[in-house]
């Protein structure tokens, strides 16, 4: 019997194969290049012929002045990311839920989506026309609401914050459709129970819809924290300068100066390890949390 | 659902070039056995009565990796792979072209030319940066030129390849071995001039600028006096880009120079050393001093997001009439805003000085592309042979006005061809000041054929005169740059003319540069925008040296003795 459940069942289980394939050629056979953050590492004398050099690039890469400085701004950065990214859809979502007419909502769903689609390389350029201090409309406006015009691009605490707003600008479209379908997945008769009980649409959304999305809101956050040291390479490429780089520069952009403008490989290695192995912890951390605390469990 | 989007990518970089490590290592060191185990030795080309090589008979396949853009046009039903540099290497030489690769020109290039040297899959000539040199020299991967290039370099190429000095090739020549082809550059065209808006200047009532003090009375006239007559204060004084250094268009140099200082070049010390030109205390008082502009509103507050093509907007909306910037300024930006503005005239002048001594121009080094064979390429000559032609096709006197090797015109559009040569060496200072005296001393004569003998320049004769004698606007551009050529003759030759000692790349440079420059752009940013005083010089300078600084200083300095 069971031979024959194993036999019925296989080439369902082949059909994971192509998948694993990649998974093995990208994601793990990569990880053997690892051995280079302890390597001098020059490329024609490869893996095996470049000198062990030990922990010299992990020293070197605290010795540097400003590491601390773009570690604490990846974290700051990618943090506030992942709050307002978490609780920006989630709101709209619950407002859309709100409206009536469905073409306005399915409008609104659009609208929201298509910054998604459009890359940082022409959103970046569009930012730094919006936001100058001399012509800007985002000036303009605070210059008629009778403000001083802000140099968004070029202070040191603005920076940040444009790049979080900015960010969740351009992504809670597409988390927000992922909420209204956990929405529309919510059992009907639990709102018709709740209105017999004299709930009102406060009470309903309180006691029905924020419970019956909160699978989909746990699992949203714990897949989130792992970008908790990813602060968004492309955005900060295109939007930082050097009056910035106290507070905007990121591990990202780092490594991308030190590999493959500067060829450290080695150098490069050790942070973008060092980046890996944080993440791993901090992931493991909220992942160890999620469970305790909503029970939730992914894997 | 955007998890780990960056991280991938970087992942995916760095992996890819290291599994590219992985199978090619192999592959490279058994291609490197080969032509020496094959008993046969690559087969002697012949020569020809001048010394010259022979065509290759049969003709030879060359692989290249070559920087190209998406801008270039060309003659109708050519492309990269076919053109009239690749027929002509074909016909003339025998030697046909395998493109292996292309990318953009510059950075994209670079990168992908990082991945190609890392992953060991070299193609059998190409062309790299001083930096991609010193590590394939390191690695041992190039071919030895001194041997095919003192046999069959012509004596024209030979002439221009040192009309530099011998700068060029001394930088290509590791342990005594010639391991690349410069590309020679004048650097001549390189300094920074102060380019001025005349008829600004004519409305205000200003002098030219003959001191620092005329031209911060001219930003601070430009500033607040309306030059633009709208009756609203939306001018600034001096134009920066964010770049800051060596932007061509709003560059620091020139301002710095005024100052005696020099940035970003490896300068001879009082104590006969070399040392860093950024950390110098001139550079300090220069820096002071454009703090002191920008807080005055003289410098638009946001150089620090906008890029030189932001700056020609500026310019063209009448909001900017003075900067530092290249000869070929007219070019680009300031024919647009001069079309779009009736009336917009400029002029580039010399550096003042802030004291008595004059001003130098301080300018990189003129060679920064270098064309290099593959190690075990069985033709190594074939790179001399295409110089050769190269050579002979653009400088033998008298210099061709029209050829197609040059720009062709079609259809009224002006394509510039010379951009597919794929081993290219311009001319050196000696050659350039010479051509650029000739055409000056023709304009003057009026007389075309004073020209005869100049290898270069030539072609600006009859627009430049049109412009001189007609004021023909059509050639406002061309006009304009001959009277920047005329500052660079009168000011910048000779040792008025200051090269960087050194441009190459050190051990501790590759692996400490990168943070040291950033520290540089950031400090000289914010001392300017005042987020930082300007006795935060000092610490820069102190955190420089303690962090690789010094040891590359002193690199530098037995680099150079070991050249001695």
């Amino acid at each position: 019997m069971i031979s024959f459940k194993w036999r019925r069942e296989l080439p369902l289980h082949a059909m994971i194969l192509p998948g694993l394939v990649l998974v093995l050629i990208f994601s793990y056979m990569p990880m053997f290049g690892i051995v280079i953050a302890f390597q001098k590492f020059t490329p024609f004398h490869g893996w095996f012929g470049s000198p062990w050099v030990g922990l010299k690039y992990f020293e070197e890469m605290f010795n540097r002045p400003d590491t601390m400085q773009v570690v604490w701004n990846t974290i700051y950065i990618a943090t506030m990311k992942i709050a307002a990214g978490f609780i920006v859809p989630i709101l709209v979502a619950l407002l859309l839920n709100e409206v009536n007419r469905a073409w306005i909502k399915r409008g609104i769903q659009t609208f929201i989506y298509l910054p998604h689609f459009m890359s940082w390389v022409i959103l970046g350029g569009v930012l730094v026309d919006i936001l100058s201090p001399s012509e800007g409309i985002v000036n303009a406006l605070l210059k008629a609401a009778g403000l001083k015009p802000i140099f968004f691009l070029g202070n040191l605490d603005w920076f940040p914050r444009v790049l979080v707003i900015s960010d969740v600008w351009k992504e809670f479209g597409f988390n927000t459709i992922v909420y209204l379908a956990a929405i529309a997945g919510i059992n009907p008769t639990l709102y018709e129970a709740a209105i017999m009980d004299g709930a009102n649409r406060w009470k309903q959304t309180l006691h029905v819809t924020l419970p019956g999305m909160l699978p989909i809101m746990v699992l949203m956050a714990t897949l989130s924290l792992g970008n908790v040291l990813n602060a968004g390479f492309e955005q900060v490429l295109v939007l930082y300068s050097p009056s910035v780089y106290q507070t905007g520069d990121i591990l990202d952009t780092m490594i991308y100066r030190m590999g493959l403008q500067s060829f450290q490989y080695s150098l490069a290695t050790a942070i973008g390890l060092f980046k890996s192995v944080v993440s791993f912890i901090l992931i493991s951390v909220s992942y160890w949390l999620a469970y305790r605390f909503a029970n939730y469990r992914i894997f | 659902m955007g998890i780990k989007r960056s991280n991938t990518l970087i992942a995916c970089m760095l992996a890819a070039s290291m599994l590219l490590a992985a199978c090619s290592s192999s592959k490279a060191g058994g291609g490197e056995a080969k032509p020496e185990s094959g008993g046969k030795p690559a087969e002697p080309a012949k020569t020809e009565q001048n010394g010259a090589l022979a065509k290759y008979n049969p003709p030879i396949t060359l692989h290249i990796a070559r920087s190209s853009s998406q801008n270039w046009k060309y003659p109708k039903g050519d492309d990269l792979n076919n053109n009239i540099w690749t027929r002509a290497y074909e016909e003339k030489l025998g030697i046909k072209l395998a493109l292996d690769w292309t990318a953009e020109d510059g950075s994209t290039y670079d990168q992908k030319m990082n991945v190609s040297i890392a992953s060991g899959n070299l193609p059998d000539l190409f062309t790299v940066n001083a930096t991609q040199l010193k590590q394939l020299a390191d690695a041992g991967q190039l071919a030895d030129l001194t041997e095919v290039y003192n046999k069959y370099a012509s004596p024209l190429t030979k002439q221009n390849m040192n009309s530099d000095g011998g700068l060029g090739l001394k930088s290509a020549t590791f342990g005594g071995k010639l391991l690349a082809i410069p590309s020679i550059n004048a650097n001549i065209y390189s300094p920074s001039l102060l380019w001025i808006r005349t008829d600004w200047l004519k409305k205000l009532n200003l002098p030219e600028p003959k001191t620092m003090q005329d031209v911060y009375a001219i930003s601070e006239a430009f500033t607040n006096k309306d030059p633009d007559g709208d009756g609203k204060k939306d001018t600034i004084g001096l134009g920066l880009s964010k770049t800051l250094l060596n932007a061509g268009v709003g560059e620091l140099n020139g301002f710095a120079n005024a100052f005696h200082a020099y940035p970003t070049l490896w300068i001879k010390g009082s104590d006969g050393k070399i040392t860093y030109g950024s950390i110098q205390p001139q550079m300090k008082a220069a820096l002071a001093k454009l703090q002191d502009m920008y807080k005055s509103g003289q410098i638009d507050t946001e150089f620090g997001v906008k890029d030189t093509a932001k700056l020609g907007e500026d310019i063209a909306s009448n909001k900017l009439g003075m900067l530092f910037g290249a000869n070929w300024l007219p070019y680009l930006p300031l024919i647009d805003a001069v079309k779009k503005n009736p009336g917009m005239d400029w002029k580039a002048y010399a550096i003042p000085s802030v004291d008595n001594e004059p001003a130098k121009a301080g300018v990189a080094f003129p060679t920064y592309a270098y064309v290099v064979v593959r190690k075990g390429y069985e033709h190594p000559e074939a790179a001399v042979s295409m110089l050769n032609l190269y050579q002979d096709t653009r400088f033998k006197t008298p210099v061709q006005a029209v050829n197609p090797f040059e720009t062709v015109e079609e259809n009224g559009n002006r394509i510039e061809t010379v951009k597919y040569a794929v081993v290219q060496s311009a001319l050196g200072n000696d050659v350039v000041v010479k051509a650029l005296k000739l055409l000056r001393e023709a304009l003057q004569k009026d007389d075309k054929s004073v020209l005869k003998d100049a290898l270069k320049e030539t072609d600006k004769f009859d627009p430049v005169r049109a412009f001189q004698k007609n004021g023909d606007m059509a050639y406002w551009s061309q006009g304009r740059q001959f009277n920047a050529y005329e500052v660079l003759l009168d000011n910048y030759t000779g040792d008025k003319l200051l090269t960087t000692e050194f441009g190459g790349r050190t051990q501790t440079m590759g692996e400490k540069w990168e943070a040291l420059d950033k520290l540089e752009k950031e400090t000289f940013t914010k001392i300017i925008m005042g987020t930082s005083s300007v006795d935060e010089f000092d610490n820069f300078v102190a955190t420089w040296k303690k962090l690789g600084g010094d040891t590359i200083i002193k690199e530098v300095n037995d680099w150079l003795a070991s050249q001695n």
